[in-house]
């Protein structure tokens, strides 16, 4: 076979492939990079989201933050105990306004709430609540 | 013929032993006219086997035909270093017909010469030595037979540098673009390096993911007690008082005293869009669902 005869098809040819595989090259890179920056991306996001969930499910001014549940009644009204990271405390006789300071309270504290028991006698309101952080 | 290379294209004279020829006294005026006829001037002159393609031209009042098998001039020229792609142009000799008027010397045997108006391959041993010519500058016919064009690349050398350009061109722009892509992550894994800096127990993928995973379930569980929490709280309205709640980490229940009749079909539609279940009893109202996810 003489090759002389397709030399011009030849040129045209491996021009051809060269630019097919620059195309693929390109294609490689974009996929390759998106690739990495979906990964990077997840891993900044977990990061972020972790950092995001322990400051408020794991805050380390809990301890501190916690002591309004105790603060916002009167003290005669409270049997509070707190050990380590977990609280618990008994309100009697709290007044509707009372029992309402305290469960908004309660609602914006990031801890675990483990029991909230609220029984009414009359007009007052029995609170028992168990909470950890 | 001795073997022949060649880098140029160029044009062959075929001697009579390639072609088979015909005169005649047609009433025709164009050429295609008596292409159209030629196969049926050489029937039974022609052997059988081969694939004759025939040329014909005007020579004064008279109409020459000419048959020939491209094949086996192609085969011959092949053999000798001529490949069809480095020939431009076939001619016949019969086309020169006035320059070998003069013999001319074409191997130790053979003299091409002119017998009846006819270029036919004389015995060296018929002509005299003087009379002989060995180099001649033969003219190009006007009309030949462009072999090249049916085996010869379909693009020229010009047109292919331009397709290659082309096409190098497109190869370039996008190696550059794949470069540029290619080199795009630094401010990322700057921001993930930082993070993982300022957070070491984060640094394993399997471990955030894990922490990540606990985490979520907390804030889950905890922002559906706080959600259930509001709703049973706004389902106390005029007329409405809840006078138990009870609530721990598996499920809730809420009872309220109900002195409004109109409120409870408000609170059932507001435990019903909570998804909670809703029942009355004679004391008042019984709400409760399930914490868990």
């Amino acid at each position: 076979m003489h090759l002389r005869r397709y030399q011009n098809e030849m040129i045209v040819a491996v021009s051809l492939l060269l630019m097919v595989a620059a195309f693929l090259f390109k294609e490689g890179q974009i996929s390759t990079k998106e690739e990495q920056v979906k990964v990077l991306q997840d891993s900044v996001s977990t990061i972020q989201e972790v950092m995001a969930l322990k400051e408020i499910w794991d805050d380390k001014q809990a301890d501190k933050k916690v002591k309004a549940l105790h603060t916002t009644v009167a003290p005669s009204k409270v049997k509070w105990s707190q050990k380590s990271k977990k609280v618990t405390a008994s309100y009697q006789g709290l007044s509707v306004e009372e029992f309402n300071t305290l469960l908004n309270t309660l609602l914006n504290l990031g801890v675990k709430i483990e029991l909230l028991d609220v029984k009414k006698a009359d007009t007052l309101y029995d609170v028992e609540l168990k909470c950890t952080w | 013929m001795p073997q022949m290379e060649s880098t140029q294209p160029i044009n062959v004279m075929l001697t009579p032993q390639f072609y088979t020829l015909k005169k005649e006294t047609l009433p025709l005026k164009f050429a295609y006219q008596a292409k159209r006829i030629a196969a049926s001037v050489f029937e039974g002159m022609v052997p059988e086997g081969r694939t004759y393609e025939y040329f014909v031209y005007k020579e004064g009042d008279r109409w020459v035909f000419i048959a020939y098998s491209l094949e086996e001039i192609i085969e011959f020229l092949q053999g000798k270093g001529l490949y069809p792609e480095s020939i431009s142009k076939l001619f016949f000799a019969q086309q020169a017909v006035d320059f070998f008027r003069e013999p001319y010397l074409l191997s130790d045997k053979e003299v091409l010469g002119v017998v009846d108006e006819k270029v036919v391959l004389v015995p060296r041993s018929a002509v005299e030595d003087e009379a002989l010519h060995t180099t001649m500058k033969l003219p190009n016919p006007k009309k030949g037979i462009a072999i090249q064009s049916a085996y010869a690349s379909l693009l020229s050398l010009k047109e292919a540098l331009g397709f290659a350009a082309i096409f190098l061109l497109f190869a370039l722009l996008f190696i550059a673009e794949g470069v540029r892509y290619g080199g795009d992550t630094k401010a990322k894994t700057q921001e993930l390096e930082s993070l993982i800096e300022a957070n070491p127990s984060l640094s394993s993928r399997y471990t955030r993911e894990s922490i990540a995973a606990t985490y979520r379930k907390i804030d889950e569980v905890e922002r559906k007690k706080r959600e259930t929490i509001k709703v049973l709280v706004e389902m106390v309205s005029k007329g409405v008082a809840l006078q138990a709640l009870y609530m721990d980490e598996k499920g809730f229940q809420a009872a309220y005293v109900v002195k409004e009749p109109n409120a409870i079909r408000r609170i059932e539609s507001q435990a019903k869009k909570a998804n909670f279940t809703f029942q009355k009893s004679t004391e008042g109202i019984k709400v409760e669902g399930r914490l868990c996810i």
